[in-house]
């Protein structure tokens, strides 16, 4: 195979493989974020941003 | 803007990886025929040891990721250890994908089993497609976590090995070229290009990590929401 | 005072990311039997699995007969008494006899004993000799909770029962032999906790607790089980068992050896081995590859103990479970021999002996692989394999060294 077709479908796999996977990611997200957005509205539930190491004894509610 | 500088960081990242893209194919002067078997296929460098790099910050991530989990039950631990596998599994590919395709231009075979480098570096991302996988095949609870987080811990031994192994065994694949010795030397253009390339890929993990953690919070958001709608 | 036979100390566990049981406290005294009852998902089946070890904790302690078994910081120590123990999983071993099923559980116990009596007033005592598959559920059920009493039935100091569930598939005539016996072995001083929905569970109780709160009661007081059975040793109990699980299913004949047949057979099907007489490394690969399939495929009897969570039951009972080593290297070492002959057209014993430890090796990190996802939920949906290719590389190596011999 000539140098330049091994370097074109390199490039071409690895454009392809990036661009999919953050594809995937960005839509995941927004597709996360109006989710939320709409169940927090049905449940007039105010958007809760904390970061918090989890207590042993807490429950996730 | 918050919610959105995770995206900001992918774009700027994949921006910067076309820019590369662009500069290997057109700008960056080729390689000696003397010291390549095949000088076009090396401009795969200039995405190939950035990936690696890439994959290298992305496995770091799951491992501290996985000992915040495992030693201090932290949330943002279990957070970073899934986005650190996914990153890690993407650039990895990508790095790996790039090699064989390199490989098979420059040494006429896309893999050498005798090298201990490529070898472990394959293991490390074979590890993050199993911690990607595994993770979605369960339910998400403690036991799956500690499970997960015990592999993505004690896997990362391999990060430094590897690194090592590149000072130590020079066999097939080449020693370092950018931070080698004397004997390790390029271009100011090749040089530029290949900056560029590192830090378009550490943007685009970084953009990936502050997305992915953001995307675990919003799932545990809408699993507390549902807990309450189903509770009603 | 004698001991209790088992504590659990402000116990506190998790199941998936919800808090099941949270400072939770139990002590059973010999002679007691704590009934535990309650809705779904309330923590019963918990407490029982918590006991047997089975869960990890995220605070306190376990302990059985005043030893400790299991703690929050992760120590597993081996149960100096066996125990019995009924999940609501039955446990079983499909392709094992009820026989040789009994036959195991007794050997765990270090005993030897008769059960036919016991099978006759299940009514099964004339399939003791069928295999668990070809049992109805119902019959299944009633092995299992014969499993789970056994180490109560054969000896005088006291023991730990854990039932889930036992009346589960039980028919009414069962349940009743089963309340009877609950009673006769708390008599002898045995501790018994029982996990139920069933009302006529609770007849058997010197305690009832729904996890909030526990009330005593006086059962009805029987005569106490008779022990006969005799002391016996078992050495390397878990391999022979191993063994016997392999011989008598065959199963890694189906599984390892197929395997190794199907690489020989396509190794054969491309290259013919006179032609590559000049490349040791290709020959010496066609040799050391059924040897290495056969521990690819992993040890056949983990296999058979993942159905019906056997597994689980061999976990509670013991750190080490069942396993094919020696079947293992036996099977390499033969492989290596007709891979050799076939290939090499030569003997040497050396490359034999390594062969055969390729697949003990291999096989042994394969199973423990599979064995640190045990503990998943979907454990078979874990793709633990991935991580298989690690071995290529040792492999090679050792391909390399045995070209050079």
């Amino acid at each position: 195979m000539e140098d330049r077709t091994y370097l074109s479908i390199a490039y071409i796999g690895m454009i392809i493989g990036i661009g999919i996977w953050t594809w995937t990611v960005v839509s995941r997200n927004r597709r996360l974020a109006s989710r939320i957005t709409a169940m927090e509205h049905t449940l007039k539930v105010k958007h809760d941003e904390t970061e918090a190491t989890v207590p042993v004894n807490d429950d996730i509610k | 803007m918050r919610e959105r500088k995770g995206e900001l960081f992918l774009i700027a990242g994949f921006t910067g990886l076309v820019t590369t893209l662009f500069l290997a194919f057109n700008w960056v002067p080729s390689v000696n025929i003397n010291a390549f078997e095949s000088p076009e296929a090396q401009r795969i460098f200039y995405w190939h040891v950035p990936a690696a790099w890439a994959a290298f910050i992305s496995f770091s991530v799951l491992f501290a990721g996985s000992a915040m989990w495992l030693f201090k039950r932290n949330e943002l631990g279990w957070k970073l250890h899934i986005a650190g596998s996914e990153a890690g599994l993407a650039c990895g590919l990508i790095a790996v994908w790039s090699g064989c395709i390199w490989g098979a231009a420059e040494w006429g075979t896309p893999w050498d089993w005798q090298d201990y480098r490529l070898n472990s570096f394959a293991l490390l991302t074979l590890l993050a497609l199993f911690l990607v996988l595994g993770r979605r095949s369960q339910p998400d609870g403690v036991e799956s976590r500690d499970t997960f987080a015990t592999f993505g811990f004690y896997g990362f031994v391999l990060v430094p090995f590897t690194y090592l192994v590149t000072r130590i065994w020079v066999i097939r694949h080449p020693g370092p070229i950018i931070a080698g010795d004397d004997a390790s030397s390029i271009s100011l253009e090749m040089r530029l290009a290949f900056y560029v390339g590192v830090i378009s890929f550490t943007l685009m993990v970084i953009g990936h990590i502050i997305t992915s953690v953001q995307i675990t919070r919003f799932e545990q958001r809408i699993n507390r929401l549902q807990g309450i709608i189903d509770g009603e | 005072m004698a001991e209790p036979v088992l504590e659990l100390v402000n116990v506190t566990v998790r199941r998936g990311m919800g808090v099941v049981l949270r400072n939770f406290s139990l002590t059973v005294n010999a002679g007691d039997c704590v009934v535990l009852y309650g809705e779904n998902g309330v923590g019963k089946s918990t407490v029982i699995e918590t006991a047997a070890r089975l869960l990890p904790l995220e605070e306190g302690a376990v302990k059985h007969n005043g030893s400790l078994v299991c703690d929050a910081e992760g120590r597993s120590v081996n149960p100096v008494n066996p125990f019995g123990l009924t999940l609501q999983a039955n446990c079983l071993v499909p392709s094992q006899t009820i026989q040789q099923q009994l036959d195991n559980v007794v050997a765990i116990c270090g005993k030897s004993y008769d059960f036919n009596s016991v099978l006759e007033q299940y009514n099964i005592g004339n399939r003791r000799n069928d295999k668990i598959a070809h049992l109805s559920g119902g019959q299944q059920r009633k092995v299992a909770v014969i499993c789970g009493l056994i180490p109560g039935m054969v000896s005088n100091e006291n023991r730990l029962i854990l039932l889930d569930e036992p009346d589960s598939g039980l028919d009414d005539a069962s349940v009743e032999v089963l309340i009877e016996q609950i009673h006769q072995l708390r008599n002898l001083g045995h501790g018994i906790v029982i996990a139920s929905h069933d009302k006529r569970m609770r007849e058997c109780a010197t305690s009832l607790n729904n996890l909030s709160d526990a009330w005593h009661q006086e059962p009805n007081h029987t005569k106490p089980w008779e022990v006969s059975a005799t002391k016996k040793s078992y050495p390397l109990l878990r391999t022979k068992i191993g063994w016997n699980l392999n011989f008598t299913t065959l199963v890694s004949v189906q599984r390892n050896w197929l395997a190794a047949l199907l690489v020989m057979g396509c190794l054969l099907s491309i290259a013919d081995p006179l032609g590559l007489s000049e490349n040791q490394m290709i020959l010496m690969g066609f040799t050391l590859a059924p040897a290495f399939t056969m521990g690819l495929v992993g040890d056949p009897v983990f296999k058979i103990l993942m159905e019906q969570r056997s597994v689980d039951w061999w976990r509670a009972q013991s750190n080490t479970i069942p396993n094919s080593y020696l079947e293992s290297i036996i099977s390499g070492i033969i492989f290596t021999a007709i891979a050799m002959q076939i290939f090499i057209q030569s003997t040497d014993y050396r490359v034999i002996l390594i062969g055969g430890f390729v697949t003990l090796i291999t096989s042994f990190i394969v199973r423990f692989l599979q064995m640190s996802t045990v503990r998943l939920p979907r454990n078979n949906a874990v793709f633990i394999r991935l991580l298989t290719p690690v071995l290529i590389l040792p492999w090679a190596l050792v391909v390399d060294y045995c070209a050079s011999l």
